[in-house]
């Protein structure tokens, strides 16, 4: 026998223990069940036994990390283009946003600003940035057009034609010399806890400003709060996708404040009950032994909640709002008497967005949208589809 | 279910190969088509059964033309036969290019059938036809056993997308009955050959298929030359690598169950000529249309050189429209019947006597074949002239395209490295050389098989981070 076949015989046999190795480690025979159960009575589609089998599969998370190791040594940056992940400088995340005409927005926020204003309730639109400040960084790096920030540039200049209140967080950004990737996770789309923080203080020295709001500013110093830090402890929704070999992990901030504050709130089912500023935070989110893919978006460990602040004597505020506020809604309840938050994604076709600002009786509706939201009108497939839509 | 899966492979596979090995030789082959009947059944559950209906008459049609002593029977059951299969075909597959145009043609408004494709449909009726054909004309040897025919016909390595090899090459392995060592050597070459198939298909089909689908869904209008030029060759590439990796992992997968399994691809980017082409690329299909449209019709022996010309014109009319239900198929298969029947014509390149014309009649045959690859990966004809329309009067001012040309070069260059590297046999040129020196070659040996190894984990890591792509040929 000469060498060669030798060599793939060795092969074969080491083939061969590999197969039989795997297979046994996804549980064969519960696996056949449900092989049985799609053969039988097609019960399952196809593409979920494949997805189920995939995720049974010994060492899945080694393979999926080994790949995201591959991908990084050969500096494919844009290799996850597909999901639009770009991987910019320093490992930080960017996304790219199509060119958007803002006609849409544009009609939606005057015609609700006129409706708000014939029932006496004021309106501030806020703008929320993306991860970059320049849309010609997405040129520059990939070699592919963003239209993020001169989307918003267009809207704001509509609104602001129309006399809306708006404020554009990227103004202040510039104003206090920050650095735009200071603000947002490298791994996922959000801001971070300090960023919403301080994007909060903005927000409510605007309501003084153009809403004629008494909120007391020293609320937003950061000497009075605990703050709390993990480092590389947790992975965003974008770093899940491309794996954390590949980008690395994010640090996370919990800021809470270290004054007493007294809430009542309310939850979906219009139940009250009493309790602090804690309750706006689930700490049970923070857990950085376990598996940094199996765990929750540490983001998502702020909550927004219909809430009463019985330290403030002013403002009945509803915020129509995105993801970002999960961090901003609990600091801004800080600063106002009620407030409270809808995700226009998130309701179903029934809600009258309108009849339900009547029927609460709030006094100022603040639109918090990032500016990714704009133009996602012109998608009927995007998950965004009816951020802008305010009834009629 | 694919042969590269995570199903196939850490489920389907050890079953299979345990069931098949343990079991003793005299139900080998009954083992192997009830796995292969549970391979299609995963594969495409809503046609199971009318896949045992098709497979149960191709069979008795088989058997009783070879049983029927009358000629006039034998004919009339192979006509039959292939008239079952051909409308089985059209019905499946053809049945709404045909009413969408009787549509536009007459004005109607018919309703589609909108069904959807079988597993494997135009391999698995070109097998029967073969399969008929073969005992009809008497040159398939049939066994005593039934069970081998329709093994032959469901074997799961070849129903998906190939090669249509012949019954006689269907031989049950002596090998099996009794010398275990031979049927080791060619299980651990099915191995390999499996190894390489999935790395092909994974590695360098399915990551160039990402540059070649962004750059086919882009606005035509917003493409450059060079962005366009981008596109088609990494799909001339990606189509290589993905079907002649399937074919690499379907024999493969056949020796390891015993089985030899014909070549479907050699080098076909290394070619002279477009006829020279299909002489290396899907070589099983070029041999069908060769020995059961093109002799029959004539072949290139009639007197009448039109009639050469006409059954190359159905030769390729036919290929055209078997790849896909549409116009630029059609288009596709007949700008070959124009280029081969110049190159019969001219007697091209053969008749060239400097070096230098061979070369530039080279490079024209890839640009031209290129150039048929983004009519066939164009969703209509129309877009697939546009697109050619960009790679040579491209006139876009606009040259954001250009600046991403550049970055998809920079980021898939290993890749596009690689796989410009492997149209060529590289590895073949290395044992070559390296033969005579034995310590050398066996090092080369052992260090190719721990890197093919280390890329099928790799490949694996891919397959699991879900940057796979179905075979670009399952649907044909």
């Amino acid at each position: 026998m000469d060498n060669s076949c030798k060599i793939k015989k060795m092969v074969a046999v080491l083939f061969v223990i590999m197969l039989f190795v795997m297979f046994i480690s996804i549980d064969c025979f519960s696996q056949l069940n449900t092989l049985s159960a799609y053969l039988a009575q097609k019960s399952i589609g196809q593409e979920n036994i494949e997805t189920q089998f995939t995720n049974q599969m010994l060492y899945k998370t080694k393979f999926f990390n080994l790949h995201g190791l591959v991908v990084k040594a050969l500096d494919m940056k844009g290799f996850y283009s597909n999901s639009d992940i770009f991987v910019s400088e320093g490992n930080y995340i960017i996304s790219s946003d199509p060119q958007a005409d803002t006609d849409y927005e544009f009609e939606q926020i005057t015609s609700f600003y006129e409706f708000l204003k014939e029932n006496g309730i004021q309106l501030l639109y806020v703008n929320q940035p993306v991860k970059y400040m320049d849309d010609s960084i997405m040129l520059d790096e990939f070699g592919v057009k963003s239209y993020s920030n001169q989307n918003a540039d267009l809207l704001l200049k509509r609104i602001e034609e129309a006399g809306i209140p708006y404020l554009d967080l990227r103004e202040k950004i510039k104003e206090d010399n920050i650095d735009i990737r200071d603000l947002f996770y490298r791994t996922d789309h959000h801001w971070t806890t300090k960023a919403g923080f301080w994007a909060t203080r903005q927000i409510a020295r605007s309501m003084n400003d153009q809403l004629g709001y008494d909120i007391d500013l020293e609320l937003y110093d950061i000497s009075r709060y605990e703050v709390k830090e993990w480092k590389n402890c947790w992975l965003g929704e974008q770093g899940k996708k491309i794996s954390k070999t590949y980008i690395g992990l994010d640090d996370y901030t919990e800021i809470k404040p270290a004054f007493k504050t007294n809430y009542t709130f309310t939850d979906s089912e219009g139940r009250k009950t009493d309790g602090s500023f804690d309750a706006f935070i689930d700490e049970s989110s923070y857990s950085p032994e376990t598996d940094v893919y199996q765990s929750d978006s540490w983001h998502y460990s702020y909550l927004t909640k219909k809430c009463v602040n019985h330290d403030v004597k002013n403002g009945k505020v509803l915020m129509l709002a995105d993801s970002y506020s999960k961090v901003t809604e609990p600091f801004l309840s800080l600063g106002v008497n009620e407030i409270d938050n809808i995700v226009l994604r998130d309701q179903s076709s029934w809600f009258r967005i309108r009849q339900y600002i009547l029927d609460n009786q709030y006094d100022t509706v603040l639109i918090c949208y990032a500016q990714f939201m704009i133009g996602a009108h012109n998608r009927p497939d995007s998950a965004n589809y009816r951020m802008f839509s305010f009834g009629e | 279910m694919s042969i590269y899966s995570v199903l196939f492979l850490f489920f389907f596979l050890p079953i299979a190969l345990a069931v098949y090995y343990l079991a003793d030789d005299r139900i080998k082959e009954y083992v192997l088509l009830f796995i292969s009947l549970f391979f299609y059944a995963i594969g495409s559950l809503e046609y199971i059964v009318k896949f045992l209906f098709c497979l149960a008459v191709n069979v008795f049609i088989g058997r009783s033309i070879h049983a029927a002593v009358n000629k006039m029977t034998k004919r009339l059951l192979f006509v039959l036969g292939v008239l079952f299969n051909a409308g089985v075909l059209i019905y499946y597959k053809y049945s709404d290019f045909v009413v969408e145009n009787i549509n536009t043609v007459s004005g109607t408004h018919l309703p589609l059938f909108q069904l959807a494709l079988p597993l494997g449909i135009s391999f698995f009726t070109f097998k029967s036809i073969s399969y008929l054909t073969d005992i009809y004309t008497q040159k398939a040897v049939l066994n005593d056993n039934p069970v081998h025919d329709a093994l032959y016909l469901s074997f799961f390595p070849q129903i998906q997308s190939g090669p249509l090899t012949r019954y006689n090459d269907m031989v049950f392995p002596a090998e099996l009955k009794g010398q275990k060592s031979a049927s080791f050597t060619l299980f651990s070459d099915g191995v390999f050959r499996f190894l390489i198939g999935f790395n092909k298909k994974v590695l360098l089909a399915d990551v160039l298929s990402k540059i070649t689908t962004e750059i086919f869904s882009s606005p035509v209008e917003s493409c450059t030359a060079s962005y366009a030029w981008l596109g088609s060759v990494c799909y001339s590439l990606q189509l290589f690598f993905d079907f002649a990796g399937y074919s690499d992992m379907a024999i493969g997968l056949s020796e390891m169950f015993g089985y030899q399994c014909m070549e479907n691809f050699h080098y076909p980017y290394l070619t002279e000529s477009v006829s020279g082409f299909w002489r290396r690329w899907h070589i099983s299909l070029s041999e069908w249309f060769r020995d059961y449209i093109y002799i029959p019709l004539g072949g290139s022996r009639c007197k009448n050189k039109l009639l050469v010309y006409r059954n190359l014109f159905v030769v390729w009319l036919l290929t055209g429209i078997w790849h896909g239900a549409s116009w630029n198929f059609v288009f596709w298969g007949l700008g070959y019947f124009v280029l081969i029947s110049f190159e019969r014509m001219t007697k091209f390149p053969q008749r060239f006597k400097h070096r230098y014309s061979r070369i530039l009649y080279r490079v024209f045959t890839l640009i031209f074949i290129n150039c048929q690859w983004v009519i066939f990966r164009s969703k209509t004809l129309e877009s697939g002239f546009q697109f050619l329309k960009v790679m040579f009067f491209n006139r876009q001012n606009d040259t954001t395209a250009d600046l991403r040309t550049g970055v998809l070069l920079k980021e898939y260059s290993v890749f596009l490295l690689a796989a410009v590297l492997f149209c060529f046999p590289v590895a073949k040129w290395i044992e070559g050389r390296l033969r005579p020196r034995k310590k050398l070659s066996v090092v080369y040996e052992a260090l190719a098989a721990v890197v093919t190894l280390g890329l099928f984990v790799c490949a694996i890591s891919f397959i699991v981070a879900g940057n796979n792509n179905p075979f670009a040929y399952a649907n044909f």
